[in-house]
């Protein structure tokens, strides 16, 4: 069994950290039975997914997982609906909260996916709040979500929902409206147990 | 056929992309509706499609894989006349053979108070019509080594004060038509809604290429 990793690069399939790294034009070759979840890198080319959506809805409906990172801007997968860009003024316009637990984000302290900054250590959140660039994880949302889907994150004042997951079939999908979640796992922001998580849900645990 | 001269007055602009979300978002932008950008997807497009464009856009960020077999036309159009933008994160010096070499990108400078590093050229420079400062200080990928005759409008300087390369210049003169390179990627930028001063570059870019 293996969780794939679709990147927007030439890969000939190697494992990487867990993820087994293809390139995203190789999919429909690739997405067989032994796959439990597909990790969508959030510059895949949707045009071409969505070309392809009869083999992702495929593979969903008969119990796989997928990953969805970014913006959809092409409604590649059954149940997605377009991304919508926030008009933000200052990171509390994108500060997360958390509204359903999941086990993705099991442990993870919001306030660690807020900022980015040029350190590589830890950095106390006081510190970020004056130093820190908000906006990478999330600066847009998505208000049309299929029915049955569960929140998982909001941003700011406005709730908007940034991360949600729905039912497909015997499957499941999870969008995450931002830049590839995987940028987050780090220790030096406490989550490096982020990237396991991804990696246990995608393999159906 | 001089620009002033053609019978129909609206340029044919090009839009060379890779269907990611942010060339997508450009391509939707109502701001650029006017400019009936024509989409031509690296991947499945064919050189007819850029063949009659008065101007060709190369979005930020292609797969170099695909976009290398687009230099003989990017290059025909260049030499034909037509004005070509080639925006950053593209590998220039594998294609277009411009030296290129990549530097750390310094997102938080105007959070810190640190300088950027970025000094404006040539101020009497015609393109500056067209590009506020803003618009090309928010951040770059690499520095270029612009042929002779061509014009920076931006270097990048070390830490040290010395130059280190120029993160945008226009060429004018080596070509029958005019190109524009540099190494910010304000497609990405624009169409993720991250970064005001990238949108200013975009839309800046193309006022100078349809107008300039």
């Amino acid at each position: 069994m293996s969780v794939l990793k679709a990147v927007m690069a030439p890969r000939d399939g190697a494992l990487v950290d867990g993820f087994r790294e293809i390139d995203v034009y190789d999919l429909p070759s690739v997405c067989g039975p032994a796959v439990t979840g597909i990790y969508f890198t959030g510059d895949v080319d949707q045009e071409y997914l969505f070309d392809n959506r009869d083999v992702l809805d495929a593979f969903v409906a008969r119990g796989g997982r997928v990953l969805i990172n970014g913006h959809v801007q092409r409604i590649f997968l059954t149940g997605l609906t377009r991304w919508r860009k926030l008009e933000f003024r200052n990171p509390s316009d994108l500060a997360l909260r958390r509204v359903n637990e999941h086990p993705v984000w099991a442990g993870i302290d919001p306030k660690a996916l807020l900022y980015n900054s040029g350190r590589r250590e830890p950095v106390p959140f006081e510190e970020l709040e004056r130093i820190g660039v908000a906006g990478f994880y999330g600066r847009g949302c998505y208000l049309d979500m299929p029915d049955g889907a569960q929140v998982v994150h909001t941003l700011g004042r406005t709730r908007a929902p940034i991360d949600y997951e729905y039912r497909l079939g015997q499957g499941r999908v999870l969008v995450h409206g931002g830049n590839d979640l995987l940028q987050f796992a780090g220790e030096h922001r406490g989550t490096a147990h982020l990237r396991t998580q991804i990696l246990d849900w995608l393999e159906g645990r | 056929m001089s620009r002033a001269t053609r019978t129909n007055p609206a340029p044919a602009v090009a839009f060379l992309h890779g269907g990611s979300h942010s060339h997508l978002a450009t391509l939707a932008d109502p701001a650029l509706a006017p400019y009936r950008m024509r989409a031509v997807h690296v991947r499945t497009g064919v050189p007819e499609d850029i063949a009659g464009s008065d101007v060709v856009v190369v979005a930020d960020r292609l797969r170099p894989d695909l976009l290398s077999g687009w230099a003989a036309e990017v290059k025909e159009a260049l030499e034909r006349g037509a004005t070509v933008v080639v925006f950053g994160e593209n590998h220039v010096q594998d294609w277009l053979g411009v030296p290129e070499q990549p530097r750390p990108t310094i997102f938080w400078w105007w959070r810190t108070g640190e300088d950027h590093r970025v000094r404006l050229q040539a101020p009497d420079h015609p393109a500056w019509g067209f590009f506020s400062d803003r618009s090309v200080i928010w951040h770059y990928h690499g520095v270029l080594e612009p042929p002779p005759g061509a014009v920076s409008l931006a270097d990048l300087h070390t830490p040290d004060g010395e130059r280190d390369g120029s993160i945008l210049f226009v060429d004018e003169t080596n070509h029958r038509g005019r190109l524009l390179v540099t190494t910010m990627d304000p497609v990405y930028h624009h169409g993720s809604g991250f970064m005001p001063g990238a949108t200013q570059l975009l839309y800046s870019a193309l006022h100078w290429a349809t107008r300039g």
